[in-house]
């Protein structure tokens, strides 16, 4: 009966659903998981297109309310479940909250789209990145590096830990699963090990998610290998 | 209050007529974005990713125009209407503003702006994906007069100026009834809409006439 709980519709491979998971975790949200196999596309079964017609992941259910796109999630989540403790997540002074909105959109209209870009040959079919699009990745991690570089302070938006850098860390976290070195980025680079060492739901919530990410682009790329294999063997015995 | 735009971009409009909604007069400096670095170099200072809309409230200086727009609302709002404090109501007031970046405004921008910019021939399967993204929004908009519910907030402005632009580069949206008549609902009610959005939909339209061939 939805309209008696609280579902999060999630895949863990998913870079944004481990953004809301991190979120509902900090927030101390009691909510039911609900796995949703994307590689099965059961995100396209009649039920959840019901739910959902963009039939996006993650999608989120607050008694009947349904809510997708993650940070928007995420906000809503603050919004409701941030306590005096908690606040500092999302800060409610307009200028301190516009920071971190900035951030946010930053996220998803920047720094996820370039990474989504040059990696979706590698992760839907396991050929190698679109090299086209690799500069718009460099630059989106040059601007990173450079706000934390002009920033002066040790996270996103200030002295503390906020949704900002949860999202961000999340994207970041699909570079670690693809295998992909920001090292030279050096104020980037600091940032995450930060983050990762300071915020206490990543390893939970992204370890797992990031495993099956490399995991399944490793079969992908071997699965490709054996077919080109056969394929060029076809070509030689015809000849 | 300076704000960094150029009339033919639709999120450079959302701002304006943001601030047109909540009363703030804004210090408008058009910016040409074939000028040499001279005339960019405030601003390349101000902000460092270089983008539009820019907006320079005192010592704040904010860009991405969906923060600007909920920034405007939050701090001059009379009332927060246009933004709602509500948590479900602001929540779908989001994921809208989000839906304009990530799905329709970013696939009509793969539509049209290698044509506009670069002269390439217009992709169909592109076009297939921006009229997706509309019948989404055209079920979005089903059973009330504007985005979220029957006031008009920060995602009406953002939208529109989306869609205004699309409607502009000769994309047909007659099959979604709703845009329709959500369009022309916004057109003779948003605050300032004919001074503010107008006159870059029209130049928009003229830069798109030749480019983008009607499909």
């Amino acid at each position: 009966m939805a309209w008696l709980s609280t579902e999060f519709y999630f895949y863990k491979g998913s870079a944004p659903c481990r953004a809301v998971w991190m979120t509902l975790k900090i927030f101390k949200v009691d909510y039911e998981e609900k796995i949703v196999d994307l590689l099965k596309a059961e995100n396209k079964r009649p039920w959840f297109i019901r739910m959902n017609p963009q039939h996006t992941l993650p999608t989120f259910n607050d008694h009947s309310f349904i809510l997708w796109e993650s940070r928007a999630i995420m906000m809503y989540l603050a919004n409701k479940h941030a306590t005096e403790e908690t606040q500092y997540l999302y800060p409610k002074e307009p200028e301190e909250r516009a920071k971190v909105d900035r951030m946010l959109f930053f996220d998803m209209g920047t720094l996820y789209h370039a990474i989504k870009e040059y990696f979706g040959p590698k992760i839907h079919q396991g050929l190698p990145p679109d090299p086209e699009k690799e500069n718009l990745l460099k630059q989106s991690l040059d601007y990173l590096d450079h706000f934390l570089e002009i920033g002066g302070v040790p996270y996103l938006c200030g002295e503390k830990i906020t949704l900002a850098d949860i999202a961000v860390l999340a994207s970041v976290t699909e570079l670690d699963a693809l295998e992909y070195s920001y090292k030279c980025y050096g104020d980037l680079n600091r940032w995450v090990e930060r983050v990762k060492g300071n915020f206490p739901y990543y390893k939970e919530c992204c370890d797992e998610g990031v495993a099956m990410t490399r995991a399944r682009v490793k079969q992908l790329e071997a699965d490709l290998k054996k077919q080109m294999e056969k394929e060029r063997k076809a070509s030689l015995t015809k000849k | 209050m300076d704000y960094y735009y150029n009339v033919l971009s639709a999120p450079c409009r959302a701002g304006m007529l943001t601030a047109k909604a909540v009363e703030i007069e804004l210090n408008l400096k058009p910016v040409d974005l074939l000028a040499g670095k001279e005339q960019l170099a405030d601003v390349l200072t101000l902000n460092p990713q270089h983008t539009l809309p820019t907006l320079v409230d005192g010592d704040f200086v904010l860009w991405e125009s969906s923060p600007i727009c909920t920034y405007l609302a939050t701090k001059y709002g009379k009332t927060d209407s246009l933004y709602p404090r509500d948590a479900k109501t602001c929540a779908t007031v989001n994921r809208l503003l989000y839906f304009d970046l990530g799905t329709l405004y970013r696939r009509f921008g793969d539509y049209a702006f290698p044509p506009l910019c670069m002269g390439t021939e217009v992709e169909p399967h592109k076009l297939d994906l921006l009229q997706e993204a509309l019948r989404w929004l055209n079920q979005f908009l089903a059973g009330h007069e504007w985005a979220v519910g029957n006031n008009i907030t920060v995602a009406d402005i953002v939208l529109v100026a989306t869609v205004s632009t699309i409607e502009a580069a000769g994309v047909d949206l007659s099959m979604h009834d709703n845009v329709v008549s959500w369009l022309e609902r916004c057109k003779s009610t948003l605050p300032g809409y004919t001074e503010v959005n107008q006159p870059g939909v029209e130049e928009f339209a003229k830069t798109a006439e030749d480019k983008l061939k009607k499909l």
